[in-house]
C-alpha cells in the first residue's frame, strides 16, 4: 500500500506539472500521513538534510562545472572542429562529427544537459547550415548526448556508486567501453542511413587543418586523461579530480584568452542551480528510500519476481523493460534514487554484478532523455535547435534502435562492462 | 473588488514580488559563494599536498559549504522555475484550466513547505553539538547551522508561492500564459 501511494502519487503529481522534487516531497508526506508513521513526519526534513549531506556527492558540482566551463571557454567549438577535420569527409560526415564530438566532450562533462545545451547548439547549427534536415540533426544530438553520462566522469555513476556502495573509480572504468560502444553504434547507424538517404558531403580537411584542430582537440582530450589517471593512481579523490578538471579547463580558457568574468559567472550559476536541483531531489528521495525500506518493498518486490522466474536472463529482460518504462516518465536521478535501493537486494539474489547492473540502469534510464514525456534532452534540444517538440520526439525514434541494441549487448555480455575495471583494479 | 482596491492590491503584490526577487538574488549569490569556497578549498588541498601542507578543517568546511550551497540555492530554483517539471500537459490546456492548474501547483508547493516548517522545531532540537572540524575563531560551528539555510529557503518558497497565487488571482487567467 505504501509503495502504491508513493509511486502513484509521485507520477500523478509530476504529470500535472508539479516540479519533480516537490512531487517526491508531497508523495512522501502523503504516504507518511496515511500510514502508521503519521506522527513521524519530522523524518522527512531530517532525511532531506541527511540526503544532501553526503561527502561522496561533493564531486557532483565539479563534474557539472567542468562541462559548463568547457562550453564557456569555447572548448566545444574546438572539439567540434577537431571532430570535423577527422571524420567530416565521411559519408553522413557531420552526423559522424556530431557523435565523435559528443564522445570527446563526454570525457570532461558528467551531464547530458551540458552536451545538449552547449555542444548541441553548435552541432545543430552546423548541420542545418550544411543542408541537413533540422529534425534529423536535433534527434541525433539528443541521442549522442546519451554518451556523456556513460563515459567518465559521470554524475549518474557517482550517484550510483554512492547508492550501491561501489567505488567511483570502478564505476568510471566500467563506463568507458559501454560509452565508446554507444558512440560506435550511432556512427554505424549513421553510415547505414547514408546508404539509403542522401546526406550533404564535404571535402577532406587539409593536413594543416587536421594538425591545427588536433592540437586543440588533444588539449580537450587531456581532461579525461587527468581525471581518470589521477583517480586511478590514487593521487586524488573523485571530488578532487572534478576540481582538477575545472582548473584544467580554466587554464585552457586563459591560454586561449576565451574566458570572461561574465562567462565564468554564468558557468558558476548554472553549476550551482543544476547541483541544487539534483541534491534536493536526492534529499527528498532519501526520505522516500527510508519509507520503502521500512515497508520492506524491495523484499516484497523480490519475492514477487522470484515467484515469477528464477532465470537470471528472464529477470534481466524484465528489468530492461521496467527501467526503460520508468525512464520514460521519471528523470534519471530521481529514478535511480527510487529504484537502486529497491533493486539492489534483488539483483544480489539473482547474482547480477552491482557494477554491471549500474551500467545497465545508467544507460536504460539515459535513453529516457530521448523519449517523451520526461525526455529532458528533447526539451533542451527542441529549444536550442528551434525544432518543435512533437516533431523531434518522432524524429528521435529510429536512433533509439542502436541505443537499445547496445543496451541488450551490455546486459547479456557482462564482460563488456566488467573487463576493464577487473583488468585495472582486479576482480572484486 | 473595486478598481481602486484592485490597483492597490496589485501594487502591494508587485512590491512583495520585488522584495522576493531581491532576496532570491541574495540567496543565489550566497550559494555561488559557497560553490567557489568549495572549489578554492579543494584546489588548495590538491596544490598544497605535494608541499606537505594540509589543513584538517578544509574537508569538513567543504561539506558544510556543500550543504549550505544546496539549501541557499533551494529558494532561487523555485523563484526562477528552474526545477525539472513536465509542461506538455499543461501547455495543452485552455487558459482558464491553466490558470487553475497554476494555482494548484503553487498550492502543493505551499503544502509541502508548511509541512516541513511545522517539523523544524523538532529538527533544531535534535541538532545539538558541534560539527566536527568546522572550526571558526569562536570554536566549532553548531550542528543546527546546517538547517538554517533550509529553514530560510522553505519559508521564502512558501511566501513566494503565496505571492504567485495572489498574482494569479489579481491578474486573472491571462497571467497563466507566462507560467
Amino acid at each position: 500500500m505504501i509503495a502504491l501511494i508513493l509511486f502513484a502519487g509521485f507520477i500523478g503529481l509530476i504529470l500535472i506539472g508539479i516540479p519533480v522534487s516537490i512531487s517526491i516531497g508531497a508523495a512522501v508526506f502523503a504516504t507518511f500521513l496515511t500510514s502508521e508513521f503519521s506522527d513521524a513526519t519530522y523524518i522527512i526534513p531530517q532525511q532531506l538534510l541527511e540526503g544532501v549531506r553526503k561527502p561522496s556527492l561533493t564531486a557532483v558540482p565539479f563534474f557539472i562545472m567542468a562541462g559548463n566551463l568547457m562550453n564557456t571557454v569555447g572548448m566545444t567549438d574546438r572539439i567540434f572542429n577537431f571532430a570535423n577535420s577527422l571524420v567530416g569527409h565521411f559519408k553522413a560526415g557531420l552526423a559522424q562529427v556530431n557523435v565523435l564530438a559528443s564522445m570527446v566532450f563526454a570525457g570532461v562533462s558528467g551531464a547530458a544537459v551540458a552536451d545538449c545545451a552547449g555542444l548541441g547548439m553548435i552541432e545543430i547549427k552546423a548541420m542545418r547550415e550544411r543542408g541537413y534536415n533540422p529534425e534529423f540533426a536535433a534527434a541525433l544530438t539528443v541521442c549522442s548526448a546519451v554518451i556523456g553520462p556513460i563515459i567518465p566522469p559521470s554524475i549518474g555513476l557517482v550517484i550510483y556508486a554512492f547508492l550501491a556502495q561501489q567505488s567511483i573509480e570502478r564505476m568510471f572504468l566500467a563506463g568507458l567501453v559501454p560509452g565508446l560502444l554507444v558512440g560506435l553504434s550511432l556512427m554505424v547507424f549513421n553510415r547505414i542511413l547514408a546508404t539509403r538517404q542522401h546526406f550533404p558531403t564535404q571535402e577532406k580537411a587539409s593536413r594543416e587543418t587536421v594538425m591545427k584542430t588536433s592540437l586543440d582537440g588533444i588539449l580537450a582530450l587531456g581532461a579525461p586523461g587527468i581525471i581518470l589517471g589521477a583517480i586511478l593512481f590514487g593521487f586524488v579523490t573523485a571530488t578532487e579530480a572534478g576540481v582538477l578538471a575545472c582548473l584544467y579547463t580554466l587554464v585552457l580558457g586563459v591560454l586561449y584568452r576565451s574566458i570572461t568574468l561574465r562567462g565564468l559567472y554564468t558557468a558558476l550559476s548554472d553549476t550551482m542551480m543544476m547541483t541544487t536541483i539534483i541534491m534536493i531531489i536526492i534529499g527528498f528521495s532519501t526520505a522516500m528510500g527510508w519509507l520503502l525500506a521500512i515497508d520492506q518493498v524491495p523484499q516484497h518486490f523480490g519475492n514477487f519476481l522470484f515467484d515469477f522466474t528464477d532465470d537470471k536472463n528472464v529477470f534481466l529482460a524484465l528489468m530492461l523493460v521496467f527501467i526503460l518504462l520508468i525512464g520514460c516518465v521519471v528523470e534519471g536521478v530521481p529514478a535511480k534514487l527510487m529504484l537502486v535501493p529497491m533493486l539492489l537486494p534483488i539483483i544480489d539474489q539473482y547474482g547480477v554484478d552491482r557494477v554491471h547492473f549500474g551500467i545497465i540502469i545508467q544507460l536504460g534510464l539515459l535513453i529516457g532523455i530521448a523519449t517523451p514525456p520526461m525526455g529532458i534532452g528533447l526539451y533542451i534540444v527542441s529549444e536550442v535547435g528551434k525544432v518543435p517538440f512533437e516533431r523531434l520526439a518522432i524524429a528521435v525514434i529510429p536512433f533509439l534502435v542502436p541505443l537499445i541494441v547496445v543496451l541488450l549487448l551490455l546486459t547479456y555480455i557482462p564482460q563488456l562492462t566488467l573487463w576493464l575495471p577487473n583488468l585495472v583494479l582486479g576482480p572484486e | 473588488m473595486t478598481a481602486a482596491t484592485r490597483h492597490q492590491t496589485r501594487k502591494l503584490v508587485q512590491k512583495a514580488d520585488d522584495i522576493l526577487g531581491f532576496l532570491s538574488d541574495i540567496f543565489h549569490a550566497i550559494a555561488i559563494f559557497c560553490l567557489v569556497a568549495m572549489l578554492v578549498g579543494t584546489a588548495f588541498t590538491i596544490i598544497a599536498r605535494p608541499m606537505g601542507v594540509s589543513f584538517y578543517w578544509i574537508w569538513p568546511w567543504t561539506i558544510q559549504f556543500f550543504v549550505w550551497m544546496c539549501f541557499f540555492g533551494f529558494y532561487p530554483i523555485y523563484r526562477r522555475r528552474a526545477d525539472i517539471a513536465i509542461s506538455f500537459i499543461i501547455e495543452r490546456l485552455a487558459p482558464t484550466q491553466r490558470h487553475v492548474s497554476s494555482i494548484l501547483i503553487e498550492g502543493v508547493i505551499i503544502l509541502v513547505m508548511v509541512l516541513i516548517i511545522l517539523q523544524l522545531p523538532i529538527i533544531f532540537e535534535s541538532q545539538v553539538g558541534p560539527v566536527d572540524g568546522v572550526i571558526t575563531p569562536w570554536g566549532e560551528l553548531e550542528r543546527y547551522t546546517l538547517s538554517i539555510p533550509m529553514s530560510m529557503s522553505c519559508c521564502l518558497i512558501l511566501i513566494n508561492s503565496a505571492t504567485e497565487i495572489l498574482k494569479l488571482l489579481v491578474h486573472g487567467p491571462r497571467s497563466a500564459e507566462g507560467t
